[in-house]
């Protein structure tokens, strides 16, 4: 059997009075794991302790069979990619990429080249010489990605990835992220509060809520728990009074309503497999211009309290 | 979208090439303040104003060779180079607006974790912030000294040039300290808050509210000028040259201060980004 890539043993970190990760027990191997829980159930913390950038407060976690805490070394196989854009608007992504590896001690020539061949990976050979002021979402995610495999890591950790990004930059990183597994051999922990974007990228799951590791395996039977529930996503954007209309026409539409000056709507949807295979084109179909779509989860929370209780 | 399988070559160079990670800092310090037009007006101003004259003047005017009294005495053609109040006040006005955010940014959007998360440790990360700062600074309390020194060097009349380089090479110490001297103090300050406009504009005042202080309490106790930070330099300047602390000075209290001033606040700097890296 495989060593497992992260092995947590009672692992627990709090912040003052607020508890981040309790009791937390997982092992991960090989592959891609997709972390699932709602906000605030701890996916950030137990990343974060996983790249050794946080301390537990009691218990162990090893990763790649060593201890992550101030353990410099081991990040040389590790690449993080985190929730939040930190990027400098003033550099270029080239810039970016050159201090990030040079962080990883490549230079020169096999830098450049190492920069020329990720930059082509992640789509963004073109956009190299442009500050990362003008990037999109799509593209300031995409470098980030470039960032964190740089230097060609074992482990690939990434927060939330798809948050805030539209349906079509989704569904371009998704077929992204499985081509850094696929194709390059990277294995993947990815979070995400919204089941079915990670369901697209695997079919191995942990479901961590309040903290804890509540559940994990194969994703089939956490689904069928959470169709059985509606499933509520918000779509922002403008021109989405048709897409309304259309949704409303589908047969797996329970509601759609109308939030602030009609530029958001919440659809109600009853089977969200189906919703997520044909969103994408009804978009493109109806020429709508969206900012954002993401599910909301009280579905997910629901599920998440029948398996606590159960 | 998609990945040429052929032309994907994984990297396999060296990880571990330690020099090199802290260089990567230093050296995107370095240029992220070379591109910023208030450092770089700072830059030329300063040099315009304190060392252009000094230099083209000692250029011409005919002496035997560069002595220590030309950079930290009272000179009759030169004054004292080094203990100029308007270089003091532009290497502030340098250190406010390059150091306020190097720290302060970090904390504030989080790019910690862009260090941390990679093969870096606590000291590799502030020397190499540090080291970034320092290349800017030198061009205002370094490189100008050794221009000076190598211009009187080059036009003096005597041939005692042993004695000449043996100031040059006391001069590059006394820029060098000049520019330790304010960007730990400059660091300190950025690390100590999320805003870059409260670390500059503490950095200045800071400066100022301790000259004060030892100003006015000087008029009881002649010791309570090393409070003045400009003053500590001066002094040191002086031993640097060979020079004695003037007779009512206590040199303990200078050695005590001096330490302070110059290693507290690196102490102060690391562990308060090891306390941050540490997480709460």
């Amino acid at each position: 059997m495989n060593k497992p890539l992260i092995k947590t043993v009672d692992l627990s970190k709090w912040y003052g009075e607020i508890i981040g990760l309790n009791s937390f027990e997982i092992e991960i191997s090989s592959g891609i794991t997709g972390l699932i829980g709602p906000n605030g159930s701890g996916k950030s913390t137990f990343l974060n302790l996983a790249n050794g950038t946080l301390k537990p407060k009691t218990g162990q976690i090893t990763v790649l069979g060593q201890n992550p805490w101030m353990n410099s070394k081991l990040m040389s196989n590790i690449g993080f990619c985190p929730d939040y854009d930190n990027l400098s608007d003033e550099v270029t992504g080239r810039e970016f990429l050159e201090l990030v590896g040079g962080l990883h001690g490549i230079k020169g020539i096999k830098l450049k080249n190492r920069i020329n061949e990720i930059s082509e990976v992640v789509g963004m050979k073109d956009e190299l010489y442009r500050k990362i002021g003008g990037y999109s979402k799509g593209m300031r995610q995409r470098i980030k990605l470039a960032g964190s495999i740089i230097h060609e890591p074992k482990l690939l950790l990434l927060d939330e990835p798809l948050s805030g990004a539209d349906p079509q930059v989704r569904k371009s990183l998704i077929e992204l992220i499985k081509s850094l597994h696929n194709d390059l051999g990277h294995d993947i922990i990815i979070s995400s509060h919204v089941l079915y974007e990670v369901e697209r990228l695997t079919n191995k799951i942990a479901l961590i809520y309040k903290g804890r590791a509540i559940a994990s395996g194969e994703i089939s039977e956490i689904r069928n728990l959470i169709d059985e529930h509606p499933h509520n996503i918000i779509i922002e954007g403008n021109k989405i009074s048709d897409l309304a209309k259309k949704l409303l026409d589908m047969k797996y539409t329970i509601s759609v309503g109308y939030q602030e000056d009609r530029k958001i709507i919440k659809v109600q949807v009853s089977k969200p497999d189906e919703f997520f295979e044909t969103i994408t084109e009804l978009i493109t179909s109806l020429d709508c211009e969206i900012e954002r779509m993401y599910s909301i989860d009280d579905n997910l929370e629901a599920v998440f309290n029948y398996l606590v209780e159960g | 979208m998609g990945i040429d399988r052929i032309k994907y070559r994984p990297w396999n160079g060296e990880k571990s090439s330690h020099f090199r990670r802290v260089y990567a800092i230093s050296r995107k310090i370095f240029f992220q303040k070379m591109k910023s037009k208030g450092i770089l007006a700072i830059l030329i101003i300063g040099i315009i104003l304190v060392h252009a004259f000094p230099i083209l003047f000692g250029a011409v005017i005919p002496h035997e060779e560069l002595t220590a009294e030309m950079m930290v005495g009272d000179n009759v053609l030169i004054g004292s180079y080094l203990k100029n109040g308007l270089s003091i006040i532009f290497i502030l006005l340098l250190v406010s607006v390059a150091c306020s955010d190097l720290i302060a940014q970090d904390l504030n959007d989080k790019s910690f974790v862009l260090y941390f998360s990679r093969p870096i440790k606590t000291l590799d990360y502030l020397t190499g912030k540090m080291g970034g700062v320092i290349g800017v600074i030198s061009i205002l309390t370094l490189v100008p000294l050794i221009v000076f020194c190598l211009v009187m060097i080059g036009t003096q009349t005597g041939d005692d040039y042993g004695s000449s380089l043996n100031i040059l090479g006391k001069t590059i110490i006394a820029g060098i300290l000049t520019t330790v001297f304010f960007i730990s103090y400059g660091v300190m300050i950025s690390s100590l808050t999320k805003k870059k406009t409260y670390a500059g504009v503490g950095i200045f005042i800071s400066f100022f509210v301790l000259t004060t202080i030892g100003s006015f309490f000087t008029t009881f106790d002649q010791n309570w000028s090393l409070v003045s930070p400009t003053n500590l330099l001066f002094y040191s300047y002086d031993m640097i040259y060979g020079f004695d602390l003037p007779t009512d000075l206590n040199p303990n209290i200078f050695g005590v201060l001096f330490v302070c001033i110059l290693f507290i606040p690196l102490v102060v700097t690391y562990f308060q980004v090891y306390r941050i890296e540490v997480g709460k």
